[in-house]
């Protein structure tokens, strides 16, 4: 295993902790401020630990057998956030269950692409790190823009943005963004 | 930027998977810098021109 896989693999594991010590935080939080902590709450915070959990596996261990378990558990809990979004008699589990099927359709669609491509995809060879780190500024700058824009049409009402379309916005636009640009600088070998 | 790597890996009957391998880059950037559309670092052109046993002068022509 190379040193950039070691590194990489380093990252994760450690992106993987603080998430998962961020959620459990928040939950302690949640319980001290409140009293308790609702179903919904800790469906949320069993999908977040369970989804950083199932992704450090998989790109880290980067193996067949690791991808289909990684489908088979987005699988599962696509089924189980179907059931959990029809039982309305258990209270307090609003939203619980769309996000159960978010992570599980997220887990689903990362494995089920890694499993289509190319072994040769996960060599980061000088171009595609280059690549990379210009497709993510790009973003940002694209982002950043995005941003101004909204601003200025909120402050001078020409349009109505209430903050969840804002944040909503961002959330996509960034690493969808990110993606486009690096798929177009792929295409045209460099970027210039 | 021109090259001549095509050139050369035909001459050792090597195919851009196999240059790719021995420099440690996908095919695809084999592919980018054949065509001249990559401008690669100092060491990935040293890196090729060993692997065909030329000189990065002889692989890559610059033209003002």
């Amino acid at each position: 295993m190379g040193d950039n896989t070691i590194q990489r693999n380093r990252l994760m594991y450690l992106t993987a902790a603080f998430g998962i010590a961020a959620v459990i935080i928040g939950l302690i939080v949640i319980y001290f401020s409140t009293g308790g902590i609702s179903a919904s709450a800790a469906i949320w915070g069993f999908i977040i630990i369970l989804l950083l959990l199932a992704l450090t596996a998989v790109k880290t261990g980067r193996k067949k057998e690791y991808y289909y378990a990684g489908t088979i558990i987005g699988a599962l809990m696509v089924v189980a956030g179907l059931v959990l979004s029809t039982l309305t008699y258990i209270g307090g589990t609003e939203g619980a269950g769309s996000g159960m099927i978010t992570g599980g359709i997220i887990l689903l669609l990362i494995c089920l692409l890694s499993l289509r491509r190319s072994p040769e995809r996960d060599i980061r060879d000088e171009r595609s790190l280059k690549i990379g780190t210009w497709a993510i500024a790009y973003s940002w700058y694209l982002t950043f823009f995005t941003v101004i824009v909204m601003f200025w049409l909120s402050y001078l009402n020409i349009v109505a943005i209430d903050v969840y379309v804002a944040m909503g916005v961002l959330v996509m636009l960034m690493p969808l963004s990110a993606v486009a640009f690096q798929w177009y600088f792929s295409g045209r070998g460099d970027v210039y | 930027m021109e090259t001549r790597i095509r050139e050369f890996r035909a001459r050792k009957k090597m195919t851009q998977a196999e240059l790719a391998g021995l420099v440690g880059v996908r095919r695809e950037t084999i592919v980018f810098l054949e065509k001249g559309k990559y401008n690669p670092s100092l060491k990935l052109a040293h890196d090729v021109a060993v692997a065909l046993d030329s000189s990065i002068d002889d692989l890559f022509i610059f033209r003002d």
